[in-house]
């Protein structure tokens, strides 16, 4: 038990640390300094002509430690933390809690709705004659190579389909003012991993079907629907437990596609918007990101160790 | 040169093939033409302003200066494919260096270095691209000259996933040393060179190769991404428009073009008109997702002529056979973020 939280502690540490160092490096190789100031002139309206400002590729490792510092500093005393834009230093806490609810209410919404969808899906499968289930394999590989931005474009392109032709608004498409949509983008990240998920739980869960208690269970004339419920979905959810950070991967990336095609203003564009000018924002912005997983991963963890003692 | 004789990689390096080569070609053979931006019919009526809609002249419609949409994609395609051609022949070459430097210095940076790489879960791959390389393409793009843009452009996307997958080519080269016949290599006299090039890299070859497919896939969406993020990769130009608004009040909007046509800078280009006209948008969208899927069919073709040959191993010789598989030969996509 004492081994696995010291692992926990030290993945949590390096995994910010790591942040803070890949977030701070744009300073290691661009003229913060001068940029910066030049910035700040130009959006001030002190400097209207900017043809002439020429700057090159620097390597500065003490600005960089500096700013490696700042955003340790800025991440400590994060209520007062400030970050810059069109230039005015403004608060970035009351920002960030505007963006962040909504972003991780659809990776967390997308998280189980992909694992209700893969589990149920996967449990019909192993119910199913062998004709069908080598078809479904296919159907499976073939939409999995289909890359995010397509898929994501598909689910709103259909969904407008539906609508002109049957005059049937299922969904809130876009964000527009005030009018928010929530089931859509829950429904249109989680399907790339819910395939993820029926894909890994279908390849270990016939592994784990050829087994020789499986077999055993099957000789004492237990029903399949029972053995597949009390033996195979109890011994391969450690494993699936094992493919969460790819899962959450792949949401990740969904969920940046997601808020540019659908119009929404969640903490990926955030990032994308200030991040640059600012990089502790794109560090705290990350964290943030990274955190819930991190609760979710080590209670996940200490879970099955706690019913698994191995 | 067994993959050649495997169906799936040969489709999909055919797609890639032709459409790299039908790029060439029809920019070889291409007449220079003024776009128009009305079109006429027959009789000499106008019926329709750029962006035209899709018809038989132009199959998929044309953007708004007129040009014939799929000459565009057709143009932009060389572009593309060899920024990620480069990109990822840079990778492999640089990994395969870094798998070495990785092997020499002590096994505590390798474990600190594999550790700090899971980071790269906890946000889209696309976004930590973004971060280094919008300082010099949007944010502070007034100061860089389009060499320098183009150059940092290069070399983040290059360097992106250099670490991981040095890690993964370290412990392939780590693993393929503790077989019998290079320890007997080592004993018989044979120096690291000679053991690397006749030994090791025979085996490690099917493995790059791979890698290099997935690789390609992964820049593919990687490029798809940073379109949607609104990063010109293959150059850009301004324009700044004015006109007079609703009384009389003037307005001035400036909007970007692609210089290559490359298909991500199309994307960027046209995403303002995305609900105006959606196929400007979808065409290079589709465009992009041919390509990957291209490259998907690559990799199953080469996963499975690899296992095949593993089961041919298997039935032919009368060795024992090893029960589980050994480690090498596990999918590297099941491990590492590099799968697309």
């Amino acid at each position: 038990m004492m081994r696995l939280l010291w692992k926990l502690v030290l993945f949590l540490l390096l995994s910010l640390t790591g942040i803070i160092l890949f977030t701070s490096l744009p300073v290691l190789i661009f003229d913060y300094a001068i940029l910066m100031n030049n910035t700040r002139l130009i959006d001030t309206g002190q400097m209207t002509n900017n043809s002439f400002l020429v700057n090159s590729i620097v390597f500065q490792p003490l600005a960089y430690w500096d700013q490696i510092k700042t955003t340790v500093i800025q991440l400590t005393d994060i209520t007062n933390t400030t970050f810059y834009n069109n230039g005015i230093n403004k608060p970035l806490l009351p920002m960030l809690m505007e963006v962040y609810p909504q972003s991780i209410s659809f990776l967390i919404g997308g998280l189980f709705l992909s694992l209700l969808f893969g589990i149920t899906f996967t449990i019909l499968y192993m119910n199913f004659p062998v004709v069908v289930k080598n078809f479904i394999k296919k159907c499976i590989l073939a939409i999995e190579t289909l890359p995010d931005v397509f898929v994501i474009l598909l689910v709103q392109l259909a969904v407008i389909w539906i609508y002109k032709n049957t005059g049937l608004l299922m969904f809130n498409i876009v964000n527009v003012y005030k009018t928010k949509a929530y089931f859509l983008p829950t429904l249109a990240i989680s399907i790339l991993p819910t395939l993820y998920v029926i894909k890994y739980l279908i390849l270990t869960m016939e592994e784990e079907s050829t087994k020789i208690y499986v077999e055993f269970a099957k000789g004492k004339g237990l029903k399949k629907i029972y053995i597949l419920l009390a033996y195979l979905l109890k011994n391969t959810a450690a494993q699936l437990f094992g493919q969460l950070k790819n899962i959450f991967w792949i949401l990740l990336s969904n969920l940046l596609m997601l808020e540019i095609i659908f119009n929404i203003y969640g903490i990926t564009r955030f990032v994308a918007d200030y991040g640059v000018e600012n990089p502790h924002l794109a560090a705290i912005s990350l964290i943030a990101i990274f955190l819930p997983f991190f609760v979710l991963f080590a209670a996940g963890s200490l879970l099955i160790r706690r019913l698994d003692p191995r | 040169m067994r993959y050649v004789k495997q169906p799936f990689f040969l489709c999909g390096f055919l797609i890639l093939l032709v459409i790299l080569s039908g790029s060439f070609i029809f920019s070889a053979i291409k007449e220079p033409s003024t776009p128009s931006k009305l079109l006429y019919d027959d009789s000499g009526t106008i019926i329709d302003h750029a962006p035209f809609k899709p018809n038989d002249e132009y199959p998929l419609g044309s953007d708004q200066d007129g040009n014939n949409y799929l000459y565009v994609l057709v143009e932009g395609a060389k572009y593309t494919l060899g920024l990620v051609m480069l990109v990822t022949l840079g990778r492999m070459l640089l990994s395969i260096f870094g798998a070495f430097v990785l092997l020499i210095v002590p096994k505590f940076i390798k474990r600190i270095l594999s550790q700090l790489c899971n980071i790269f879960y906890f946000a889209p791959l696309s976004i930590f691209a973004y971060l280094l390389i919008a300082p010099v393409l949007i944010v502070f793009s007034w100061s860089y000259s389009d060499l320098t843009q183009f150059t940092v452009t290069m070399i983040v996307l290059i360097c992106l996933t250099l670490p991981i997958l040095s890690l993964q080519i370290a412990d392939e080269i780590s693993i393929l040393s503790k077989e019998e016949y290079i320890q007997n290599a080592h004993l018989l006299g044979g120096g690291m060179i000679h053991i690397f090039y006749r030994h090791i890299l025979p085996c490690l070859s099917p493995k790059l190769l791979l890698l290099t497919v997935q690789q390609a896939g992964q820049t593919l969406s990687i490029i798809a991404h940073l379109a949607f993020l609104k990063i010109f990769i293959g150059g850009f130009h301004e324009i700044t428009y004015q006109t007079t608004g609703p009384s009389n009040t003037e307005i001035t909007y400036i909007r970007t073009f692609s210089d290559s046509h490359e298909w991500g800078g199309l994307i960027v280009q046209n995403w303002p008109a995305y609900y105006a006209a959606p196929v400007l948008v979808i065409a290079p969208v589709c465009c992009f997702v041919v390509c990957i899927i291209a490259i998907n069919l690559m990799v199953s073709g080469i996963a499975r002529a690899d296992q095949h040959s593993y089961k041919n191993i298997k039935r032919t010789k009368t060795l024992i056979v090893p029960e589980a598989e050994s480690p090498s030969f596990v999918p590297l996509k099941d491990r590492g973020v590099n799968a697309s």
